[in-house]
């Protein structure tokens, strides 16, 4: 043991001349990149990449939306777009309002380019268009700061129809991702849960059939009262503040989809509402005092009022809660909402008049 | 483009070493490259403004041969105010055009005359402040008879834009590489490649690892001004001074070793700042092109210290006092000058009339603590922001009520703390020769990982805003 401690200690200081010095470290550096990549397209924690050897440690909602559509017995009348921050319409509330039928195809990071795929979508598998589109548009969604959902590209059934949207950069960008510190560590998390038998976050909650979110612990700590709202809400400051703190316009590639997915609605008579997704009062002076989100969201909203006037669609603001007479104590966190805020949201969406005309229809 | 970025590393750099000396047997074509390359790692981040470096190029290169056909002095110093004309033009426009609207703004409002100008939002060119002090050093040479014209436009453009140290220095004088770049080597320099590694695995250690992490404690606590106390006013101050020198030094230390890897050989732009025993020495330890390029460029034209004491003590003022205004347009940098000016000449009258030498260890404590006392003028967006820290540093705004335990408690805190006694103890970077062997190399590519793995965390170096 001591012989072979010593031969080795020899080995690693004998002198190399430069050249076989240059040689070693480009190996092993090369070699070190490679099987990191390799370990986290196996594991592939985000479900990102193709492979699907170990369950992804977060929840995959393009694919299981999909699941869900597919499930359907009839195609719905309507449908819910956006980001998770959508996920808590109900298409029973709205088919009450409505007397059409809807499914929330909200999807984790829902951003225009997965908006135009769904919607491609739903014309493929249908041969149809829905009466009703409701999209819940995220200011972040509209900017370059964050990068097209690698889910989506894993998701053949909507990246086929996506291809377009995605740009050089988003390939890249799926690329690099495979040498992250933080991929590296949710694949080690993910192999731990494997051998610990843990249950991921993904059975903290779940979809309905109809496509609604379904807090499981949450739900029953908020039921009980012990729920930690400020630990959520610094997160989502943290998490904000570095978007944010990033950007200072929108993004002109991502105004284009929106406007690509509301004309196609619009062209085969279907009703397009839009609206900006809301923010917890306190997130939002946070985000006003330290960032240039005022000044982005103001962009925004002007290039979605324009292009709502433009196609013939309908654009609410929800920003902050006053402008629906939401509840700041109804909130998940800095950004989800709970259901009496989206239930005000719609009536205010789809006022009293409107409810008469769908229902004569 | 990032030096730690995906794009960078996994991309760029390998395409551009292993072009580079492919193309060993055509001198030209290398060059080329070099430019083009060096303009593609420049235009990553806006296309546009790479026509403000080829104009900076053109009109210093044509300058230039201006000044060499010339004899007489006259039109030598007409072809020498195009240069500086454009060069400060520029530089004026691009860095300091809001800053003075605004000033006049401020002054104009405060006698009730409202704010008439209307502010221009006009979006600083990265690097600008260091190509166009390059470009201002070629002309200034040439003027002066130090060296000769660029053999070639191209030779020219290649050291302007050279991607290394383009963007935050350090500030490469034309004489610095005009040897050089005539005679580029044919075969791979080993010896220097890997000591070129050396140099930008430890540059990229002090931004990734230290850098990053001590940044992680200096932007909540600095974000919130208002709230600093005691202890998180000091601590705020000692992980920014860890974070500005680990950035900068990181960079310059990348610089170095890519240089190196293709055949150049930059000078030296820090010499363990933090190890300075009076506020001179710390100038002769930090930013060292950029000391001497004031000192060369400035100093010694207003005089030096030719006419006296009292003329030496004013052309220190007034070149500090410039040497901060050029790191931003802000009363806050023009104030950190001023100090630092100040302290010079203190430290001169001190030289002068107290002939007891200080002990060394005190002489670096207190330069240390006025170092510090300046970054905090350096670090604050306003003077108001100023003001809060000085209270709270200064016993001000009394102790917080854990005694601060939870910062000094945190990762970022211990970090700081390491790399202070680091930077006190450790030898420099130059001084320091690495034995070439397998441990080293698996040593030095390890921490290379890490510090990849850790490019998810985009982070860009604090010397680029200058």
């Amino acid at each position: 043991m001591k012989i072979a401690f010593q031969k080795m200690i020899n080995l690693l200081s004998a002198p190399l001349d430069p050249k076989r010095f240059c040689g070693c470290v480009l190996t092993v550096v090369v070699s070190c990149l490679i099987g990191v990549a390799a370990f986290n397209w196996i594991i592939n924690p985000y479900g990102q990449y193709c492979s699907d050897l170990l369950q992804p440690i977060v929840q995959d909602s393009r694919s299981e939306k999909v699941d869900l559509f597919e499930r359907l017995a009839s195609p719905p009348q309507g449908l819910i777009l956006g980001s998770s921050r959508a996920m808590k319409f109900e298409p029973e509330y709205l088919q009450s309002r409505t007397g059409k039928t809807f499914f929330n195809f909200a999807v984790n990071h829902g951003r225009p380019e997965d908006f135009l795929a769904i919607v491609r979508y739903y014309r493929q598998g249908t041969k149809g268009f829905p009466k009703i589109l409701i999209v819940g548009v995220d200011v972040a969604s509209l900017t370059d700061a964050v990068p097209n959902d690698a889910r989506l590209s894993a998701e053949p059934r909507l990246y086929s129809l996506a291809k377009d949207t995605s740009s050089w950069n988003d390939a890249f960008d799926q690329f690099s991702q495979l040498f992250s510190y933080q991929q590296l560590t949710s694949s080690i998390a993910s192999i731990r849960n494997l051998i610990l038998s843990k249950k991921s976050s993904v059975t903290e909650q779940f979809f309905s059939d109809d496509g609604v979110i379904q807090y499981v612990n949450r739900q029953s700590q908020m039921n009980a009262g012990t729920y930690d709202f400020e630990s959520a809400l610094d997160f989502n400051q943290d998490e904000f503040l570095l978007v944010f703190s990033q950007l200072n316009k929108i993004s002109q590639r991502r105004l284009a989809y929106l406007r690509e997915t509301v004309e196609l609605c619009r062209e085969n008579e279907c009703q397009v509402y839009l609206f900006t997704t809301v923010s917890h009062p306190r997130l939002r002076e946070s985000l006003a005092s330290k960032t240039k989100f005022a000044q982005v969201e103001a962009q925004a909203i002007k290039a979605i009022r324009e292009l709502a006037n433009n196609a013939g669609a309908i654009y609410e603001d929800f920003g902050t809660v006053d402008q629906f007479d939401g509840d700041p104590n109804c909130f998940v966190d800095g950004i989800h909402p709970l259901e009496p805020n989206t239930r005000r949201m719609i009536d205010r969406l789809i006022p009293q008049s409107m409810v008469g005309k769908y229902a004569i229809q | 483009m990032l030096f730690n970025s995906y794009i960078f590393i996994l991309v760029f750099l390998p395409i551009i070493l292993s072009a580079w000396w492919l193309l060993a047997q055509w001198p030209q074509i290398r060059l080329g490259f070099l430019v083009t390359s060096s303009y593609l790692f420049y235009g990553w981040w806006q296309w546009e403004f790479t026509l403000l470096l080829l104009t900076s190029t053109l009109i210093d290169y044509y300058v230039g041969l201006g000044i060499h056909a010339t004899s007489s002095k006259r039109n030598k110093a007409l072809w020498l105010s195009v240069s500086l004309m454009s060069n400060l033009g520029m530089l004026g426009y691009f860095k300091y055009c809001g800053f003075f609207a605004q000033s006049i703004n401020g002054l104009l409002d405060a006698v009730r005359l409202g704010t008439p100008i209307n502010v221009p939002e006009i979006i600083l060119p990265v690097g600008i402040s260091f190509y166009t002090f390059q470009t201002l050093t070629y002309s200034i040479d040439l003027y002066r008879g130090e060296v000769k014209p660029a053999k070639s436009l191209m030779h020219f453009a290649a050291y302007v834009s050279m991607f290394p140290q383009l963007i935050a220095g350090p500030i490469v004088r034309y004489s610095d590489v005009e040897t050089q770049m005539q005679e580029l080597g044919t075969r791979p320099n080993w010896t220097a490649i890997s000591r070129g590694i050396w140099f930008f695995v430890v540059g990229m250690c002090q931004k990734i690892l230290i850098a990053d992490t001590v940044a992680n404690l200096a932007g909540p606590l600095l974000a919130e001004p208002e709230q600093l106390q005691l202890v998180t006013g000091w601590s705020a101050l000692l992980a920014y001074s860890m974070q500005l020198y680990f950035d900068f030094s990181g960079y310059s230390n990348m610089a170095i070793g890519l240089g190196l890897m293709i055949g150049f050989s930059f000078p030296q732009n820090f010499d363990s700042p933090y190890k300075a025993t009076s506020i001179q020495s710390f100038w002769r330890r930090w930013h060292m092109t950029l000391s001497s390029f004031l000192r060369d460029y400035l100093y010694f034209p207003l005089g030096g210290n030719r006419y006296g004491k009292l003329f030496s003590y004013r052309n220190l003022l007034i070149v500090m006092l410039l040497g901060g205004f050029w790191h931003g347009a802000g009363w806050t940098f023009i104030l950190w000058g001023l100090m630092h000016g100040c302290l010079l000449v203190l430290n001169g009258l001190f030289r002068d009339f107290v002939k007891t030498p200080i002990p060394k260890t005190i002489g670096m404590a207190l330069t240390f603590f006025f170092v510090m006392m300046g970054w905090l003028l350096f670090r604050s967006t306003d003077l108001q922001m100023a003001g809060h820290w000085y209270a709270a540093v200064f016993f001000g705004r009394g102790l917080e009520e854990d005694f601060g335990w939870s910062v000094v408690k945190s990762t970022g805190f211990m970090v700081t703390i390491a790399s202070l006694i680091f930077c006190w103890l450790s030898p420099n970077t130059w001084n320091f020769q690495p034995r070439l062997s397998l441990g080293t190399a698996l040593v030095l590519s390890a921490l290379l990982v890490v510090c990849i793995l850790r490019f998810d965390a985009e982070s860009p170096f604090l010397y680029f805003q200058f």
